[in-house]
C-alpha cells in the first residue's frame, strides 16, 4: 500500500482484491466481537471524528461502536447541535474537526460529493458514510460480507448467486454501491423498479448486459438467492415518482404470499430504516431468513475493517 | 491607475494612433494594412501609412486587427454583490478579452427594474472606458409576476431585456411581454430553463447525473421553454434573443423557426461549446453552471450550429462569485462560471481548431487547445482569398477544418459572431463595424499565432472562477482599442 492517504469514498475506489480482503479483516474482527472484553487495543493513539451533517442511526452508531472496539478515541459531530446552524460553512466545519486532531472523518451528507470535496481541502483520510443519492460504499461492504458469512462464499466469488434489488433505484446511494460491488464480485444482478425509480439502464455504470431491468417482481422472485429491499422514501410520492403506498405495496411490496415463493434458501436484506407494511410487510420482517439484524452486526466489523484497513500501514492489502 | 477615457473627457484630445503591419478585417474581408485612430475615429486604412510626429504606433506584424468584440451576456455583479466583481474590474476583463462592449444584466440587487436602479448604474458605467450597454429585468423584481415598465427604462436608452438568472415562467406573461414590447424597439432575451424540469438540479440529465446521483436539469428544461416561446414569437411577431443554448435538441427548433422568417436570434457560450458534463465527477463546483455542461454530442451539434448559422452569436454569460460561494457542496454552489478574458482563445479552439472538448479525464494536468499547424493555415488563409467568404459546410456533417477555405469560414464566422452580429441585435451604432475610415474605433488586435496557458493569477476579474484554468490557449489578445483609445496596450490593461 502506498503511503499516500486512503480515503474510503466510492465503492469504485476498492479493487476485487481489497473488497476481498476487506471481508477477511471484517470476519477476523467478528471473533472480537464474541470476546469477553470486545476489544483490541490497536489504534489508541488515534481520534476518529463521525461527522454527520445528515440525521443517521445505525451507520453513525455503527462506525462510533467500531473505532471504539479499536481502542480509538471518539469525537461526534452532528450538524443539528452546531455551528452549521449559525450559518458556517462546510468547509470550515471540516478544517475545524481536522485541526481538532482528528485522524480520521467520517463524513455523511445530504448532497453527492461532499466527502469527495472534503477530501480535497483537509490532508486527513475521509471515509463516505452516505452522500446524497450517490454511494454508500460501507453498507456496501457489509453486505456482501453478510452474503459471503450467509452463503459460506469463499474468496468473495459471488459467482451463482442471483441477487435482486427493488425499490427506488433513482435516490438510493445504497443500490449505487451495492449493485456495483455486487455486479464486481460476479453476482447475477436484477433490478426491480417502475421506471419512475430508475435512471435511464444505459446510464448507471455497471458493464453492459450485467444487470437486468423487470418491474415484475413475481417473475423473479421464485429465482433470487437475495432478495433486497430498498427504503421506500415516502417524501418522493409528492413528485409522483409513484402513485401512493398502496400501489406500490401492491406491485413492489414483499408479503407472506410473495415471500412463499422464494427459494427455501433465499434470505431477505434491507439497509434500515424499514417501512414496515410498506416494502416489507410486518410480519415477514420478523422471518428468520430475513437478514436485517446479522447486517447491522456485521456493520460494526466491516467498519472496524475499514477504519483500521485506513489508519494502520501494517495490514498489507 | 489611469483613466484614459476621462482623460480624454476633460482634456478633450487623444493622442494619434498607427496599428502598423496586420491583417485588417474590412468590408472586403483581411487585408493587410494599416490603420489610423484619431478623435475616437478610424481616419485612415492603408498599405502604408507613414506616422505623424504625434502619434503612438502599435505592432501589429503577424496579428490580424478585427472590430472590438460585443458580449450580450455579462453579469457585472454591481450593484449588490461588489465582492465577487464591479463595474471596473468586469470592464478590465473585457478588454483583457479583447471586448469594447458588454451588456451588464439585470439580476442585480437592487435588479435594473426601474429607472432609478438603470439611472444609477448608468453613473457607474461612465468612468469606465468601454460600453456598457444596461439590461433591464422584463419583470419587476426578475419575480415573473408583473411587467417592468419596459417603455419607460427604453427611453433611458435600454434596448436589451431580460430576467437572466431564471426565464420568464409563465408564458401568458411572456406573451403579454412580447406583445408591449413588440414596437418598442427593444428585444426581450430569455433565459431558457423551465424550472418544473430545472429547479434544484445542479448537471445535466444523464449518465453524470445517474452515475453521481445528482439532481439534474434535464435538456427538456430548454426545449420546451424554446417551443413555447417559439410559438409566443410566431404569434405575435415581437423579436426574441434565445440565450445560452446548451442543448443539441434546441437546434432544429431554432432552424426551423429561423427557417420560417421568425425574429428569433440565438446565443452560445464558449463553456458550452468546448466543456463537457463528465467535468462534474470532479464534483468542483467551477463546473457548475446554468444550463448545465451537456454531452459531447451536444456540444458537437452546437459547433455545427455555429459554423451554419442556426447560433447567431457567442456570449460570455461571465457570472463571477466568490470563493465561498463556490467551494460548497455541488447543491448549494452558485452557478456560473467566468468568460472575458478567455472567450476568444476558447471559441477559437472550439469552432476553429476542432479541439476536443474538455473532460474530467483531462483534469490535473494542463490541456492543450492549441494546433501549430492550423493556427498558420489559419492566418496564411486570411486575405488571401479576401472577399470570398461565404461558404458553409453542409450542416450534419463534420467540419473540416484542415481545408484552408473551410478554416478561413471558420474564423470570418467566429468574428462576426463575437462583434458584427452582437452589436446588430443591440442595434449599435459605435459597434461591431468593418474596419474602414469614419467609424468608431472598437478594434482589438489578436496575435493568433501565439498561445498561453492561462492560469489564476492571469485572472483579472474579482472573483477566481474560470474553467478554463490550466489549459494551454490560442491565440493573444495584444492591443484593444476602445472608441479610439487603447485600453490594452501589448498585453497590459491600461486602466
Amino acid at each position: 500500500m502506498t503511503k499516500e492517504k486512503k480515503n474510503l469514498l466510492d465503492i469504485s475506489d476498492l479493487s476485487k482484491d481489497e473488497i476481498k480482503n476487506l471481508v477477511k479483516l471484517a470476519s477476523f474482527f467478528a471473533e472480537v466481537a464474541k470476546r469477553p472484553v470486545p476489544k483490541v487495543p490497536v489504534l489508541q493513539a488515534k481520534q476518529v471524528v463521525t461527522a454527520f451533517f445528515e440525521p443517521s442511526t445505525r451507520t453513525r452508531l455503527s462506525f462510533e461502536v467500531a473505532a471504539k472496539r479499536l481502542s480509538a478515541s471518539v469525537v461526534t459531530f452532528t450538524a443539528a447541535t452546531s455551528s452549521i446552524t449559525k450559518g458556517e460553512s462546510v468547509k470550515d466545519t471540516a478544517m475545524t474537526l481536522k485541526n481538532l486532531g482528528s485522524d480520521l472523518l467520517i463524513v455523511r451528507h445530504a448532497s453527492a460529493g461532499v466527502p469527495h470535496q472534503i477530501a480535497k481541502w483537509v490532508d486527513v483520510p475521509v471515509v463516505n458514510a452516505g452522500d446524497g443519492r450517490h454511494q454508500h460504499p460501507s453498507q456496501a461492504l457489509l453486505d456482501c460480507y453478510t452474503i459471503s458469512e450467509n452463503f459460506y462464499v469463499t474468496d468473495c466469488d459471488f459467482s451463482g448467486l442471483e441477487i435482486g434489488i427493488v425499490g427506488d433505484i433513482l435516490n438510493s446511494r445504497v443500490a449505487r454501491s451495492c449493485i456495483e460491488a455486487f455486479v464486481r464480485l460476479g453476482a447475477k444482478v436484477t433490478v426491480v423498479a417502475a421506471p419512475t425509480l430508475l435512471p435511464a439502464a444505459e446510464f448507471l455504470s455497471v458493464p453492459e448486459g450485467s444487470v437486468s431491468f423487470t418491474e415484475n417482481l413475481d417473475e423473479v422472485l421464485p429465482r433470487l438467492d437475495v432478495l433486497y429491499l430498498l427504503r421506500v422514501q415516502l417524501e418522493r410520492m409528492e413528485k409522483n415518482a409513484f402513485p401512493g403506498v398502496r400501489e406500490y405495496v401492491t406491485r413492489f411490496g414483499l408479503d407472506a404470499g410473495r415471500a412463499a415463493v422464494m427459494k427455501k434458501s433465499a434470505v431477505i436484506m434491507h439497509p434500515g430504516p424499514i417501512n414496515r407494511g410498506v416494502e416489507i410487510a410486518a410480519d415477514v420482517a420478523d422471518y428468520p431468513n430475513v437478514l436485517i439484524g446479522e447486517q447491522v452486526k456485521n456493520g460494526i466489523a466491516m467498519r472496524m475493517a475499514i477504519i483500521y484497513y485506513i489508519l494502520t500501514s501494517r495490514y498489507e492489502l | 491607475m489611469v483613466n484614459e477615457k476621462m482623460l480624454k473627457k476633460q482634456t478633450g484630445t487623444s493622442k494619434k494612433i498607427i496599428l502598423k503591419g496586420g491583417k485588417v478585417y474590412t468590408k472586403n474581408g483581411f487585408l493587410k494594412k494599416d490603420v489610423l485612430m484619431d478623435a475616437g475615429k478610424i481616419q485612415a486604412v492603408e498599405d502604408v501609412i507613414e506616422a505623424p510626429s504625434d502619434c503612438q504606433t502599435f505592432d501589429a506584424q503577424n496579428c490580424v486587427a478585427v472590430p472590438g468584440f460585443v458580449d450580450l451576456h455579462t453579469h457585472l455583479r454591481q450593484p449588490g454583490d461588489e465582492l465577487s466583481e464591479t463595474v471596473l474590474t468586469a470592464a478590465r476583463a473585457a478588454a483583457s478579452g479583447g471586448y469594447t462592449s458588454l451588456a451588464a444584466m439585470a439580476n442585480t440587487d437592487p435588479p435594473t427594474d426601474h429607472p432609478s436602479a438603470v439611472l444609477y448604474l448608468k453613473s457607474l458605467t461612465e468612468s469606465v472606458p468601454i460600453e456598457i450597454n444596461i439590461a433591464g429585468t422584463i419583470t419587476k423584481g426578475r419575480r415573473g409576476e408583473e411587467l417592468s415598465p419596459l417603455a419607460e427604462l427604453a427611453s433611458l436608452g435600454v434596448r436589451i431585456f431580460t430576467d437572466d438568472g431564471n426565464g420568464v415562467q409563465d408564458g401568458k406573461l411572456m406573451r403579454q411581454a412580447l406583445l408591449y414590447a413588440k414596437n418598442l424597439g427593444i428585444v426581450l432575451a430569455q433565459h431558457l430553463e423551465d424550472e418544473h424540469y430545472a429547479l434544484g438540479g445542479c448537471v445535466n440529465e444523464g449518465s453524470v447525473s445517474a452515475t453521481l446521483g445528482l439532481p439534474a436539469r434535464s435538456h427538456l428544461a430548454e426545449e420546451i421553454m424554446l417551443g413555447r416561446d417559439i410559438a409566443l414569437v410566431k404569434d405575435t411577431g415581437a423579436r426574441m434573443h434565445f440565450m445560452h443554448i446548451s442543448s443539441a435538441g434546441s437546434v432544429p427548433l431554432l432552424q426551423e423557426a429561423k427557417a420560417a422568417g421568425l425574429p428569433v436570434t440565438a446565443e452560445v457560450t464558449p463553456h458550452h461549446l468546448s466543456l463537457s458534463e463528465s467535468l462534474i465527477y470532479s464534483f468542483d463546483p467551477v463546473y457548475k453552471v446554468h444550463p448545465p455542461l451537456r454531452t459531447k454530442a451536444d456540444i458537437e451539434a452546437l459547433r455545427n450550429a455555429f459554423y451554419t448559422g442556426v447560433l447567431d452569436i457567442l456570449a460570455t454569460d461571465h457570472a463571477p462569485h466568490t470563493s465561498d460561494r463556490k467551494e460548497q457542496p455541488m447543491d448549494t454552489a452558485s452557478p456560473g462560471m467566468l468568460g472575458l478574458q478567455t472567450a476568444f482563445s476558447v471559441a477559437y479552439a472550439a469552432t476553429c481548431l476542432g479541439a476536443e472538448p474538455l473532460g474530467f479525464s483531462d483534469l490535473g494536468k494542463v490541456t492543450d487547445w492549441t494546433n501549430r499547424e492550423l493556427q498558420e493555415t489559419c492566418y496564411d488563409s486570411l486575405g488571401n482569398n479576401a472577399g470570398a467568404i461565404s461558404g458553409k459546410a453542409p450542416s450534419g456533417q463534420d467540419i473540416d477544418y484542415r481545408d484552408a477555405k473551410i478554416l478561413n469560414d471558420c474564423f470570418m464566422n467566429l468574428i462576426n459572431k463575437m462583434s458584427v452580429a452582437p452589436a446588430g441585435i443591440l442595434g449599435s451604432g459605435s459597434q461591431g463595424s468593418a474596419i474602414l475610415p469614419g467609424v468608431t474605433a472598437n478594434v482589438c488586435v489578436i496575435d493568433l499565432l501565439s498561445d498561453y496557458v492561462f492560469t489564476k493569477r492571469d485572472i483579472v476579474s474579482k472573483s477566481w472562477n474560470s474553467p478554463f484554468t490550466n489549459i494551454k490557449l490560442p491565440g493573444v489578445i495584444r492591443h484593444t482599442f476602445s472608441d479610439g483609445v487603447p485600453v490594452l496596450a501589448d498585453g497590459e490593461l491600461l486602466f
